[in-house]
């Protein structure tokens, strides 16, 4: 208890004490942690569009004209039955029109001679769990009876699919890699700042100190610094965020975004993850280090 | 307190120097040693085999009962509490008070506020600069600050107290002081030993004297001078 007392007290004191080193400590930890932050904010944003490309894609399933009702709507139960069917709606005959209709809008008078017999056929709109699931399911709809034809942007899916693995395998990829560089970056700050106090450690060590008192003011410095390090970057990446938010709000309305919410959910985990778990990890490891190479001191 | 057993240290490396060479040496409890010899002869290395800064290449340290070669490194801040160690250079920290560099060691031995309030200025009582605590030590006296060293070197009140070169950069009153500042923590039961080569202060005191050369003993004299 005296010594948390000891090790609080002094981590305080050293980054009072050396305003200069504190703001340079802590400049270099907001800076690595904003550039991690930012790319975690877009990596977030990109696998959510990608999400939602993906529950856009359909499958068009159309079936043979004039089939009963009843055999429509056991159809239906039976495409909603497959594997890898996230959903299924019908559309009619006449709503198929409509919707050409509205597609050609003010041109639409050139339907007219259409909507009396309305050639559409009617079908079913169906979306896949995910686009590797698309081919397969199309191949299963094609055997159903009552249906006459399957169609669907095989490219389109197979592209989406191929952009949306690597940019969650490159992404995750990436993010690993800016984490361990941003431990980097804490734990040769914590050295610098272990160096500039080797003299005190050496008395330490002379007078009998327990390796743990010695690392304690450290750690607490380094679990200080790096929490507020990434709180000011989080922080400034958040407003950042915002800001952006609200502009595309209005000028990309279809650009599909994480809520303003979800970001600062995600960033708020990073100034514990990253901040204070690298900021502890990596006094801890760069101070063993030190402490291991004057074992004999 | 300290017994040297066939101590042989080699340093590795160019040349492979050798630092002691086969020293077998008793010191008791309470006793007053000066080791004594030329730049090189391995006074400092025998201080640091006894606070375990070395290992012995050979032989056996043992100091307090506990062989210091052998103990684990978890095991050696237990054996530095009960030495004081006192430096040339003195080692003070500067950005701290005469006060603060005296309580340090009780502080990060996780000795009780209450202790500190209570040996700190008995320490400091015991080197004369209870009016200093305040100070920084670059506002002190080379002399002075030695002797806040040494304070700090005994607030933990080990049984034993090293040395090295204590009075090698003071002038000769300021060593005597500090000298004398030894002597009487050595009156109260305190093992000393102390490396120099300041011939006037090892004349002057007539104690143990354990001469050294090319790191083997040559001499071993009780109430010795600095020559032969």
């Amino acid at each position: 208890m005296r010594n948390w007392r000891y090790i609080w007290g002094e981590a305080w004191a050293n980054l009072v004490g050396n305003p200069w080193m504190t703001a340079a400590s802590l400049g270099s930890m907001a800076v690595a942690v904003m550039v991690l932050s930012i790319f975690v904010v877009f990596a977030a944003n990109l696998d959510y569009l990608a999400g939602y490309l993906e529950s856009q894609v359909q499958i068009r399933v159309f079936v043979t004209d004039g089939l009963p009702a009843t055999q429509i709507a056991a159809l239906q139960k039976q495409i909603a039955a497959l594997p890898g069917v996230r959903q299924v709606s019908f559309v009619s005959k006449a709503t198929a029109l409509k919707q050409l209709e509205q597609e050609f809008g003010r041109e639409k008078g050139l339907l007219a001679g259409e909507s009396k017999t309305n050639p559409l056929p009617a079908s079913f709109s169906v979306k896949a769990t995910g686009p590797a699931e698309v081919a397969g399911v199309a191949a299963k709809l094609a055997r159903l009876s009552g249906v006459t034809n399957v169609s669907y942007q095989a490219q389109t899916v197979q592209r989406l699919f191929t952009l949306t693995t690597a940019l969650r395998e490159i992404g995750g990829g990436l993010a690993l890699l800016l984490i361990v560089a941003t431990g980097f970056i804490i734990a040769n700050t914590i050295r610098l700042a272990v160096f500039a106090r080797r003299r005190e450690i050496r008395i330490m060590k002379l007078v009998g100190a327990s390796d743990g008192m010695i690392r304690g003011p450290f750690i607490i410095e380094g679990l200080l610094l790096g929490t507020l390090g990434a709180a000011l970057s989080a922080g400034a990446v958040l407003w950042g965020y915002w800001w952006l938010f609200r502009s595309a709000k209005y000028s990309l309305p279809f650009l599909p975004l994480l809520s303003l919410h979800l970001i600062a959910e995600i960033l708020a985990g990073m100034v514990v993850v990253v901040g204070a778990g690298v900021g502890m990890l990596g006094s801890f490891l760069s101070l063993r280090r030190y402490l291991y190479s004057q074992e004999q001191v | 307190m300290i017994s040297f057993q066939n101590v042989s240290k080699l340093y590795r490396g160019k040349g492979n120097h050798t630092a002691l060479q086969n020293v077998n040496l008793q010191v008791g409890k309470g006793e007053f040693v000066f080791v004594v010899g030329p730049s090189g002869a391995g006074k400092s290395t025998f201080l640091r085999l006894v606070t375990r800064e070395e290992v012995p290449s050979q032989g056996r340290v043992i100091v307090g009962g506990l062989d210091v070669g052998a103990l684990r490194p978890r095991d050696i801040p237990h054996l530095r509490r009960n030495l004081g160690v006192v430096f040339q250079d003195f080692k003070l920290l500067l950005n701290k008070t005469v006060w603060e560099n005296v309580a340090f060691t009780l502080q990060v031995t996780g000795v009780s506020r209450r202790d500190i309030l209570r040996r700190v200025p008995a320490a400091l009582e015991q080197v004369g600069l209870r009016q200093k605590q305040d100070a920084k030590p670059l506002q002190l006296s080379g002399g002075e600050q030695q002797r806040v060293a040494i304070a700090r070197a005994i607030v933990s009140r080990p049984a034993l107290l090293l040395a090295d070169e204590p009075t090698g950069n003071l002038d000769p009153e300021a060593a005597k002081s500090v000298v004398r500042v030894l002597w009487e923590i050595n009156r109260w039961g305190t093992t000393v030993v102390m490396a120099t080569h300041a011939q006037g202060v090892v004349d002057s005191m007539r104690q143990r004297v354990v001469a050294l050369e090319d790191g083997r003993v040559v001499r071993d004299q009780l109430q010795g001078a600095y020559g032969a």
